[in-house]
């Protein structure tokens, strides 16, 4: 009998349940929908635009969108994947139409405040701390420079820690296409990270 | 000497999941090198954690749902306003062409539902509307985009996409 209620309480209406019905015409059905993936929705703009009041507006935006179009949906990809595509969609648009503020500068390549990571330091906590004011920085700073498709792809891996292969099937590009703006992001945190690369180096020599 | 690897080459192995072999191996053999990537791994992750929307309370995501619901309200509304009126003109062009053909049967005007198959036809039936007014009857014209007018103004991404539709479908040539 337990079994039976897990069971009866688990199998609600599916997605397609829930379009079908709001293309019936009860609106409750798409409630149901919004109410079922609004946070994941949200959660993913938060990452992408970095605002939570842009975040807001392109969740709703997004569901709106999802609505008008809703009998264009084939069901070829599962709902949560064509709604998540057509928020991406708005947060690349809202990137590109952004003006960003610039982030203070801090140490440049061959700067000598620049701290330096000494790989035979042997204390975790100092090795830490430097690893991590280089990685915050580094990210902030390198994130400004890339392109919207950049940024989004950049912030679904470092943010939402998508696999590469998901981060395609949601932007609808090849694996290969999103592993080469990946890298291109990625080299641009390396070249901030190269004061300190060159400070590590120096301290490896003198090893 | 043995050759260290650097944060730069082992944040691209973390971000990258990379299958260097070499790096692999060397991480695995090197107390310092294995540290590294683990410290970079781990802080990569607390920046991620750490740049999280605060969490949000569960009457910001009520609220959420219903400005979703009111705007796809507001929406279906406008769909059955505004077309109505066109529809309304096309039924009135449908019956004086009846009657100066001398057929003399009237025909109702469009059925108006809210879902969203609906909507989309009506957008396409006001189209047609117009285009049928305008071969028809010269006397009344509209000039103005329903679309972009003052009342719809908080519904400007809407507005975009439908305009995209409308400018897909004249490439068409079905509007
Ligand atoms: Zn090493």
């Amino acid at each position: 009998m337990a079994s039976l209620r897990l069971i009866t309480r688990d199998d609600g209406p599916s997605d397609r349940d829930l379009i079908d019905q709001t293309l019936g015409g009860d609106q409750a059905g798409f409630a149901l929908l919004v109410s079922k993936y609004q946070r994941r929705i949200y959660r993913m703009a938060f990452a992408i635009v970095r605002n939570e009041a842009d975040a807001d507006s392109i969740t709703q935006d997004a569901f709106v969108t999802a609505y008008v179009n809703l009998a264009k949906f084939e069901g070829r990809s599962e709902f949560e994947t064509w709604l998540t595509r057509i928020a991406i969609n708005k947060c690349r648009d809202q990137l590109r139409g952004r003006k960003w503020k610039l982030i203070p500068i801090g140490p440049a390549a061959g700067d000598d405040e620049a701290p330096s990571l000494d790989v035979a330091d042997e204390r975790p906590n100092a090795e830490r701390e430097i690893i991590s004011a280089q990685i915050g920085q580094a990210i902030e700073r390198a994130v400004e420079s890339l392109s919207a498709q950049q940024k989004v792809i950049f912030r679904l891996r470092h943010f939402e820690e998508l696999p590469l292969e998901e981060i395609a099937t949601l932007l609808d590009l090849a694996p290969g296409t999103v592993r080469a703006h990946l890298f291109r992001a990625v080299h641009k945190v390396r070249k901030e990270l190269e004061p300190w690369a060159a400070a590590n180096a120096a301290a490896g020599e003198a090893e | 000497m043995t050759k260290h690897y650097g944060t730069g080459e082992l944040l691209t192995h973390a971000y990258m999941s990379s299958e260097d072999a070499e790096l692999s191996r060397h991480v695995a053999e090197c107390d310092a090198c294995g540290r590294r990537l683990a410290a970079v791994r781990s802080e990569l992750e607390r920046h991620a954690a750490n740049e999280m929307s605060p969490e949000k309370s569960e009457t910001f995501w009520k609220r959420q749902e219903l400005a979703v619901m009111r705007a796809i309200e507001t929406r279906n509304r406008r769909a059955l306003g505004i077309p109505t009126q066109i529809a309304a003109a096309a039924a009135v062009v449908f019956v004086v062409t009846a009657f100066l053909a001398g057929r003399g049967s009237v025909s109702s005007a469009p059925d108006m539902t809210t879902s969203p198959t609906a909507t989309v036809a009506s957008v396409e039936t006001n189209a047609t509307a117009v285009a049928t007014q305008e071969n028809g009857l010269t006397t009344r014209q509209i000039t103005t985009d329903p679309w972009q007018s003052e009342q719809l103004e908080d519904f400007q991404n809407v507005v975009d996409w439908e305009s995209w539709v409308e400018a897909d479908e004249k490439k068409r040539g079905t509007i």
